[in-house]
């Protein structure tokens, strides 16, 4: 997995590249607009991180010149400005996903995964397990060893989004925005309680936690 | 303009008459000569002789070689050089010459003709008298004429001096913004024309200006101001987690606790960012005509487990076709708090109660709870920046959720009220203009 990362400064640049190193990432880096287009261009991606404010060339235009060229690498645009009216400009213009500075790097490395997932075409599975855990997705069942439980639909939304990603950090920012379809954070513990409450159903019985806080980051479902 | 035209006018005319009168002398010495000859000629011109101060002229007769053989010259001109009038070739026509007389500024002009082919007759005379004239014409003119053009000049100018005031002092106070002098105003003139209404819209906008840099410079103090808390929380953690003895898991610890503060502090930031947005006016509200009971839903259905957790009932009861101009994500930010606020305060297993109307063609969202209320002297503070009531400090929060609500309220041109009773709960009343 390759992964062009467009970012001009430096000590972002270097904790994104080595985590990204650590997760099994190849990385090239470059701190201006032009090269990056460059690259780009010429060499194939299987995903792009761009930071919005560059030298040579803004991100934004970088992004639409891509697209125009027909480049569809999946894009996480990198921003520090977290308007509303930003994100949406580049989402339009042909970014994929939109993450506002500053980010958690589990954050980041989740939502590259997911990008690349998606555009590599993968059909989800229907029938999903960790460990002693079951879901099915068509008849909603779900079980853990023989017992069967009963989620309420943003619970079994919570639950279905944690095992598509187990072994990966899931921030409350992305909770919310896959469980309520939230882009903003309202500021309350919606998450944790939610999360709480799936705890509550899926793990107090019995003897194996697999749901974990990271603290100051998120959540993750772990197999061992 | 008019004086030289008229000037060359005089002067011309004047010319035109001594010339006129010169040549009515040549040609009555010639009328003299054609009757009488030569001596008759002669003899008249010696009479003249006599009266030569009554006699302006300059008579001179000479034969075809130009030799004078009688002589007639006004006192006055006794100076003049007439070698001139004897170097002149004889010609039958009329011929004119000037003649400068020594030492003074007058020329004699003399006209001179060819009595068949004979003699040559020649009279002039001096335009002292038409110099003289013209002088005093040129002397009124200059008495008269060049002080009133100049005191045309200086009214002109001093009326563009006197209607360019305003201009300049519009200038002047524009200069002493740019030297940072922000509440510099322009003096109305009290005139009410096009320039003082100029001045009024001028000084209307410096106002604004004034209000929107005084906004945001009051804003960045109170969030320089309200970062230091936190900031401060920050560095005691990581440098507690530095000292000698620590061991590996109270730094992981403390690296969790660093997290989770730096979290915060963002989180104050973006909150306070929007609250001097909203306040200052600089806010973009994206408004788009909203059912507000659909609104109030999706915000609900967010707080639905948490409200559940604590057995609290919410009631929602909502007029049907409820619509009013609003920017959907920071109204729902306003609800949000709001129910937030409503969760917390309330006791387990109490209830909230929402309901939203239309009275008197606004929107009008009730949001009443059964908690603990909030005390009569607390309750004016409670939408100042990070004000926390006396029994907030049992719960978590930034002291800042309606300091945000009430600047996104206002900045929809509403109003949010708050009535609370202690022990027994508290009302908070959102009013919308029914379409923005």
């Amino acid at each position: 997995m390759r992964v062009l990362l467009v970012e001009d400064d430096k000590k972002i640049a270097s904790f994104i590249s080595k985590g990204l190193k650590e997760a099994g990432f190849a990385t090239d880096h470059t701190e201006d607009g032009i090269d990056g287009l460059h690259l780009a261009l010429n060499e194939s991606y299987d995903a792009a991180i761009i930071d919005i404010m560059l030298p040579g060339l803004d991100g934004l235009s970088l992004i639409e010149e891509l697209r125009r060229k027909k480049i569809n690498t999946p894009i996480i645009v990198l921003s520090a400005k977290r308007s509303v009216d930003d994100r949406i400009k580049g989402l339009q213009i042909g970014g994929d996903d939109y993450l506002t500075k500053p980010f958690s790097f589990s954050e980041l490395l989740a939502r590259v995964q997911a990008l690349i997932r998606r555009s590599s075409g993968v059909t989800e599975p229907n029938m999903l397990e960790v460990r002693d855990l079951s879901m099915n997705i068509i008849t909603r069942e779900i079980t853990r060893g023989d017992t069967k439980i009963e989620l309420q639909p943003r619970e079994f939304s919570l639950l279905e989004y944690l095992m598509r990603n187990k072994g990966r950090v899931l921030s409350k920012t992305m909770i919310l925005e896959h469980v309520w379809d939230y882009n903003f954070d309202p500021q309350t513990n919606v998450v944790d309680v939610l999360v709480c409450r799936l705890r509550n159903k899926v793990e107090k019985e019995f003897e194996h936690k697999l749901i974990h806080t990271i603290r100051g980051v998120g959540y993750v479902l772990k197999e061992d | 303009m008019l004086f030289s035209t008229g000037y060359l006018f005089l002067s011309s005319s004047l010319k035109s008459r001594d010339q006129d009168s010169v040549q009515l002398k040549l040609e009555e010495l010639s009328a003299l000569y054609q009757s009488g000859g030569i001596d008759q000629l002669k003899r008249e011109i010696s009479i003249g002789k006599k009266f030569v101060e009554k006699n302006p002229f300059l008579i001179r007769l000479a034969d075809r070689h130009n030799r004078t053989l009688v002589l007639i010259l006004p006192y006055q001109w006794l100076e003049s050089d007439l070698k001139k009038l004897e170097d002149m070739d004889a010609s039958e026509d009329l011929k004119w010459i000037r003649l400068p007389i020594k030492d003074k500024k007058y020329e004699m002009e003399v006209g001179s003709v060819f009595l068949k082919k004979s003699y040559i007759l020649q009279v002039g005379k001096s335009n002292e008298e038409r110099e003289k004239i013209l002088f005093h014409f040129r002397e009124i003119f200059s008495f008269v004429t060049i002080p009133l053009i100049l005191l045309g000049f200086a009214g002109g100018i001093f009326v563009a001096h006197k209607s360019l005031l305003p201009v300049r002092n519009l200038i002047a106070t524009l200069r002493s913004i740019e030297s940072g002098k922000m509440n510099a105003r322009v003096a109305s003139r009290q005139t009410d024309d096009e320039l003082d209404e100029l001045i009024m819209l001028f000084n209307r906008m410096l106002e604004r200006i004034e209000s929107l840099i005084r906004g945001m410079r009051d804003a960045l103090d109170n969030i320089a101001h309200d970062l230091r808390t936190p900031m401060t929380r920050f560095r005691g953690i990581a440098e507690r987690a530095l000292q000698p003895d620590r061991n590996g898991e109270s730094c992981e610890e403390a690296l969790g606790t660093c997290l989770e503060e730096s979290d915060q502090i963002l989180k104050m930031l973006n909150t306070l960012m929007d609250i001097s947005e909203a306040e200052t006016g600089t806010i973009k509200l994206d408004l788009e005509v909203v059912n507000v009971s659909i609104l109030i839903d999706r915000v609900l259905d967010l707080y639905r487990y948490t409200a559940e957790e604590k057995g609290i009932h919410i009631n929602f009861s909502v007029q049907n076709d409820l619509h009013s101009g609003i920017d959907q994500q920071k109204m729902g930010q306003v609800l949000s708090n709001l129910i937030d606020n409503a969760i917390k305060y309330t006791p387990d297993n109490g209830y909230i109660d929402i309901d939203a109307s239309r009275e008197d063609n606004r929107v009008v969202i009730r949001i009443r709870d059964s908690g603990m209320g909030i005390p009569e002297e607390e309750l004016p503070r409670i939408w100042d920046r990070l004000f926390r009531g006396e029994q907030a400090h049992t719960q978590r929060g930034l002291g800042l959720g309606l300091s945000l609500v009430k600047a996104i309220v206002q900045a929809h041109k509403g109003v949010i009220d708050v009535s609370s009773e202690l022990g027994k709960g508290s009302t908070f009343t959102i009013i919308l203009p029914s379409k923005n």
